[in-house]
């Protein structure tokens, strides 16, 4: 009975520790970082010329003097992009309790299917809050921004005519400081409560002269 | 009535009560939380949401979905992989022995297409969902405001936000 005891005990844990193991390296990829990520040097944004969903000029000196939330996505985006949206509201809802209004960040909803998007654009935006910025363009200009967010995205056409492609694009927000650089990066599940501390002594931690 | 007796039919009932699971009908199966969130009027393409739960002790597999509301349903999963959100169809789902699947945001979901009027939407539409054994089951699906926030229940959390 002792041998056995011995015998099998040994292996039974190790058997559990090796499928513990895959379990909890399969089960969540959030296990690994907290959501968010501080760039050790800020990045800064190269000029680019974008329009907003007033058809307004979009450009580098329209992120100066705020805090920004750059989002990824497109219009015809049923599911991550109305989550996501809904959750950094949630967020901003959580930092007005901690930061005056003009140092919040803004949503930027980074619109990366012009063809489909500039016509709805404004209507879709205002739908989730009226003070969403929408920004989008020309192709060319769409990815110079995408390349400086070091992001990606890919208009999956299954035929030259698909009306209804999808759009692979990156997950992560993309935070701006007043001065126009990048200085952290949001990843999902983007928790409104930690997510909103993160934000909060980041912002805090950083002085500008007004 | 003794508690011999009770005894004795309540193991008739649990044999009788297995005999019944193995046949798989739609009654074996539970669908609940059944949301769609609004999208802007602009919208083309809508998103439902919910969780399919298997009482039975065989695999049922959904093959299906349709609704009177909008002409093309489908069933697609969205994933984080690498960093990168994507998408993809499925032609079906299958829901193991007592396994329950959550349609849920950044994950499963339907993807509804080409609505026939927002005046048949109303506060909830029915919607059918067909399973690869020819069994269909119908529910009816709530029109919600919020993606993120379930409309009915599962209350347990300090909130009910869906973390994606």
């Amino acid at each position: 009975m002792i041998f056995l005891q011995l015998f099998f005990l040994p292996r039974v844990f190790v058997i559990l520790s090796i499928s513990t193991w895959f379990l909890l390296n399969s089960m969540d990829v959030r296990a690994d970082s907290d959501g968010f990520e501080s760039l050790p040097n800020p990045v800064e944004i190269k000029p680019f010329s974008l329009k907003d969903q007033d058809a307004q000029l979009f450009d580098l000196s329209r992120l100066q003097d705020h805090w920004s939330m750059i989002f990824i996505g497109f219009t015809t985006c049923p599911d991550v992009c109305p989550v996501t949206l809904s959750n950094l509201e949630a967020v901003r809802a959580e930092m007005g309790l901690r930061l005056s209004p003009e140092r919040i960040p803004r949503i930027l909803f980074f619109a990366v299917d012009p063809e489909r998007d500039i016509p709805v654009l404004k209507s879709y935006l205002s739908y989730f809050h009226p003070e969403y910025i929408g920004i989008t363009g020309e192709t060319d200009q769409i990815d110079k921004l995408i390349d400086n967010l070091g992001a990606f995205y890919r208009l999956d056409k299954k035929t030259a005519n698909d009306l209804n492609y999808n759009v692979l694009h990156t997950a992560f927000v993309s935070v701006v400081n007043p001065a126009g650089d990048i200085v952290a990066k949001l990843t999902p599940p983007f928790h409104p409560h930690k997510t909103a501390e993160y934000l909060t002594q980041l912002i805090r931690g950083v002085s500008f002269d007004d | 009535m003794t508690s011999a007796w009770l005894i004795r039919h309540y193991a008739l009932m649990l044999v009788l009560a297995s005999i019944v699971c193995v046949e798989v009908t739609a009654g074996s199966i539970d669908v609940s939380d059944a949301r769609m969130p609004l999208q802007p009027g602009v919208a083309s393409v809508y998103a439902g949401y919910f969780t399919l739960q298997n009482h039975s002790h065989q695999t049922i597999t959904l093959v299906g979905v349709s609704s009177l509301v909008f002409s093309s349903i489908e069933i697609h999963e969205s994933k984080l992989t690498d960093g990168i959100f994507s998408m993809r169809r499925l032609t079906e789902v299958s829901i193991k022995p007592h396994q329950v699947v959550e349609f849920k945001p950044a994950g499963l979901h339907l993807m509804m297409r080409n609505m026939a009027s927002e005046k048949i939407l109303g506060d909830s539409f029915p919607v059918t969902l067909t399973f690869s054994n020819g069994d269909a089951l119908e529910f009816h699906m709530q029109v919600s405001n919020d993606p993120a926030i379930k409309p009915t229940s599962h209350m347990h959390h300090h909130d009910n936000r869906i973390d994606i």
